[in-house]
């Protein structure tokens, strides 16, 4: 009995430890953090919030600071700066988001597909898989200037630019996955009547799913850069505009603000993503 | 005497090959030559072994027979007609997993059928009835990624039969598992067999599996077809047999072929 | 045995001349589309190449602006910030990476803030650099320094976990302490997929550097672009793009090259 209780405690010891260590880690961030703001306090009285904020400072200032960023009508409809701050922030969202999930929809859907055709194909990959092997080299945020002079600012540019990175990652990752599918399911499969295209549905496409789950979360990934540099460097709005404009006039809190978004669309997304893949390769030993 | 010499039986020939050869071209060396000539026959409802030393070429010509690997030379006939490429007459259970692993147990057993369009109802029957031949029925609807490596064979088995090809070509199937499930299998094999009997050829580096399971047993060794030797005993085929005199004899006999 | 060598290099010449067809496509295809919507908004493949040749020599593009003459100062200059960048990232990232896998309190204390930072893009960061250190080297070396060892230390703690078990309890029985383990089987078992990893954080690592240097900085590749792109001079733009995916190759094979004997003994290392 006594041997029992110790054993629990020494249990939950360990594991809470583990917990509080954890916590410890979060917490030393914040402490840190917030010595960092002091530090800058003392060196720079006058515009250290701008420059490194406290904790305190970020969530009430900054936050109301974005209502900055609210276009006229907004401003008519609402008195509480902490609201128009939300809604400036929501509105952003969902275009930063639909400019990154929709991209990205297009893009790994087309870099499936024609990923597909040059896996299977052997005449294809004979003929383009040394020129994509060379354009895949290509850095692509370095585009992105090209992407600027073809298309100014457009939403179109920003689009064809997501949609042209991620489908060329996308590509040649599929056409490895296809290429990758064990002989032996194909070989069984003929030797049990299927057909080549029965053997195409029933064997590879079933086969490549885990690994294109994958390449997703990779995508997305770069999504995310893309999205922010086209951002940046071009659009009109934005989560990636506010804050860059922010930086520019030099308001690190709300840049704070937003990257704290930016984590929480990240996790949600990936968490996503991960159902996604369990519903459809639950299978996966 | 000598009663399991080669005897002549006048029966249906299932499958003869003619003169088969398979050599491999290797850069700077010359070919690598796998085996030479090989003239067989193999009769209908027939069991036979194909036995020999590792790397003599026994799954090659397993994989030839099933058209998965072309010849350099010579034809495989089936039923008097030359075969080329793989197809459903000729079902092929492998040594490694080859069942799929994104279907259930289920899925994978009307797998042959559902290619072959057979109508819905009729898929789910004939595959459950070879899933209890083989003893799975409480796991008709696991994945294969559930399943023990005996019990992945058993499905792997279930589909072949379940796709009533002509004949059964196997390739060291029980290779990868331990003694006694491998014994359990081969009873199972058996009296599936003695059921739905067809046609077999079975590959494999085990002299005891070989002699337990086949009416005749073909070495290959050096090249060539060394020996054929007839099995003598009389089927259903038991457990006790294994330690009889006769059945040491004969693996004994067989086992200078595997140096 | 002549006759098999010839047939391996009959087939090597025969893909070679597949490639280059799809390639001769390409440029085709190019030079068509040049052609059908007009040297200015693309610019046929003999005037990209005239460019390429002209940043090297002497642009009055380039020096326009206040700008250097040439592309070469831009060139070193980015190279420079790479280098640095990529150097101090990696030994961070590895550095940090085995300290926590090392000291369990390394692990739990320092997980989720790493966690949380890397689930940000890292470019979301470049404001941050940018009003801190201006727009200077500084920053961008900074950005390339936290992309890499951010990636590297999850990269590090995970071949680290990967290394199959019976490898340390193989070589327990045979008489390795703790400290020997570590160094004996440990690292050695983690260095392909350490390479892997390197490998691909550092050809990112090209990409953060442009557009860090597109956003503001006084010197380098990314800052030739923005002296460049007023002009609407495509074909300037994209000879300085294929200047650095040549920068890019060029780094990932000495790379390759440098940490070949790393992966001897792998049995299958992909080269992606």
């Amino acid at each position: 009995m006594k041997s029992g209780v110790a054993w629990i405690h020494a249990r939950v010891s360990l594991r809470g430890m583990r917990a509080l260590k954890r916590s410890l880690g979060v917490l030393l961030f914040l402490l840190l953090w917030e010595v960092g703001a002091y530090l800058i306090k003392l060196k720079n009285p006058q515009f250290h919030s701008n420059i490194f904020p406290s904790i305190a400072y970020i969530f009430t200032e900054s936050l109301t600071g974005i209502a900055t960023f609210a276009t006229v009508d907004l401003v008519r409809t609402q008195q509480s700066s902490v609201v128009l701050a939300l809604i400036v922030l929501a509105q952003n969202s969902v275009v930063t988001l639909t400019r990154l999930l929709g991209g990205s929809f297009i893009g790994i859907g087309v870099g499936i597909m024609i990923g597909i055709g040059i896996g299977i194909s052997k005449l294809f990959r004979r003929l383009f898989g040394p020129l994509l092997n060379v354009v895949r080299t290509v850095p692509l945020l370095a585009l992105i200037p090209l992407f600027l002079v073809w298309f100014g600012g457009a939403e179109i540019g920003i689009y064809l630019y997501i949609i042209f990175g991620l489908a060329m990652f996308m590509l040649v990752y599929t056409a490895n996955a296809v290429q990758n599918v064990q002989p032996i399911y194909i070989e069984f499969a003929k030797t049990l009547g299927a057909s080549k295209g029965q053997v195409f549905r029933t064997v590879i496409l079933p086969a490549i799913v885990p690994e294109l789950a994958g390449g997703t979360r990779v995508c997305l990934g770069i999504a995310w850069g893309i999205t922010l540099a086209g951002e940046y460097l071009a659009a009109q709005d934005g989560l990636g505009r506010i804050l860059i404009w922010s930086q520019i006039y030099m308001f690190a809190g709300r840049m704070v603000i937003i990257v704290l978004l930016f984590m929480m669309y990240a996790i949600l997304i990936n968490t996503v993503v991960l159902r996604l893949k369990e519903y459809a390769a639950g299978w996966m030993p | 005497m000598c009663p399991w010499r080669r005897k002549q039986i006048k029966r249906d020939e299932k499958i003869r090959l003619e003169n088969v050869s398979k050599a491999y071209k290797r850069s700077g060396e010359e070919d690598l030559v796998v085996f030479n000539d090989i003239n067989l026959a193999i009769l209908k409802d027939e069991f036979v072994s194909l036995i020999g030393p590792s790397g003599c070429g026994k799954t090659t010509l397993l994989s030839i027979v099933a058209g998965l690997t072309p010849p350099t030379s010579g034809t495989v006939l089936l039923d008097g007609k030359s075969i080329s490429g793989p197809g459903r007459e000729r079902g092929v259970v492998f040594q490694q997993d080859a069942i799929f692993p994104w279907r259930k147990v289920i899925d994978n057993v009307r797998y042959g059928l559902q290619m072959k369009a057979l109508e819905k109802a009729k898929q789910f029957e004939i595959a459950n009835k070879f899933i209890k031949l083989v003893g799975l029925e409480k796991f008709a609807n696991f994945y294969p990624k559930e399943l023990s490596g005996g019990m992945k064979k058993r499905v792997a088995i279930a589909m072949v039969f379940a796709n009533d090809p002509e004949v059964y070509l196997m390739d060291e199937p029980f290779g990868s598992l331990d003694y006694s499930t491998k014994v359990e299998l081969q009873k199972e094999l058996l009296k599936i067999w003695q059921q739905e009997k067809k046609t077999t050829l079975f590959v494999t580096h085990d002299l005891e599996e070989a002699i337990f399971l086949s009416d005749r047993i073909v070495v290959l060794a050096d090249q060539t077809v060394k020996e054929i030797l007839e099995v003598p005993f009389s089927r259903p085929r038991l457990d006790a047999l294994r330690t009889e005199a006769a059945f040491q004899d004969l693996k004994r006999s067989l086992w200078k072929y595997l140096k | 045995m002549i006759g098999g060598a010839w047939l391996e290099l009959r087939s090597k010449v025969i893909s070679l001349l597949w490639g280059a067809g799809g390639i001769a496509l390409f440029v085709v295809f190019w030079w068509a589309i040049s052609v059908a919507i007009g040297r200015e908004r693309l610019p046929p493949p003999p005037e990209v190449i005239r460019q390429l040749y002209e940043i090297f020599i002497g642009s009055p593009m380039l020096a326009s602006r206040g700008g250097v003459g040439t592309v070469v100062p831009h060139l070193v200059n980015s190279v420079a910030k790479y280098l640095v960048g990529v150097v101090v990232g990696v030994t961070l990232g590895i550095g940090l990476g085995l300290l926590m896998k090392c000291s369990a309190t390394v692990h739990d204390i320092v997980i989720i803030p790493v966690e949380g930072i890397r689930t940000v893009p890292a470019l979301a960061f470049t404001p941050f650099l940018l009003l801190w250190f201006g727009p200077t080297a500084l920053a961008v070396v900074f950005l390339v320094i936290i992309y890499i060892s951010l990636m590297l230390v999850i990269s590090t703690v995970n071949a680290i976990d990967n290394v199959p078990r019976i490898y340390l309890e193989f070589a327990k029985t045979l008489g390795t302490t703790e400290r020997q383990l570590f160094r004996s089987v440990v690292l050695p078992a983690i260095l392909p997929e350490l390479r892997g990893g390197i490998r691909v954080a550092i050809s990112r690592s090209w990409g953060l550097v442009i557009v860090a240097e597109l956003m503001g900085s006084p010197l380098g590749l990314g800052k030739a672009l923005t002296v460049v792109t007023p002009y609407f001079a495509i074909s300037t733009i994209i000879a300085l793009i294929i200047v650095t995916t040549a920068l890019a190759n060029i780094t990932d094979i000495c790379f390759l090259v440098a940490t070949r004997r790393i992966s001897r003994w792998a049995p299958q290392y992909e080269e992606h």
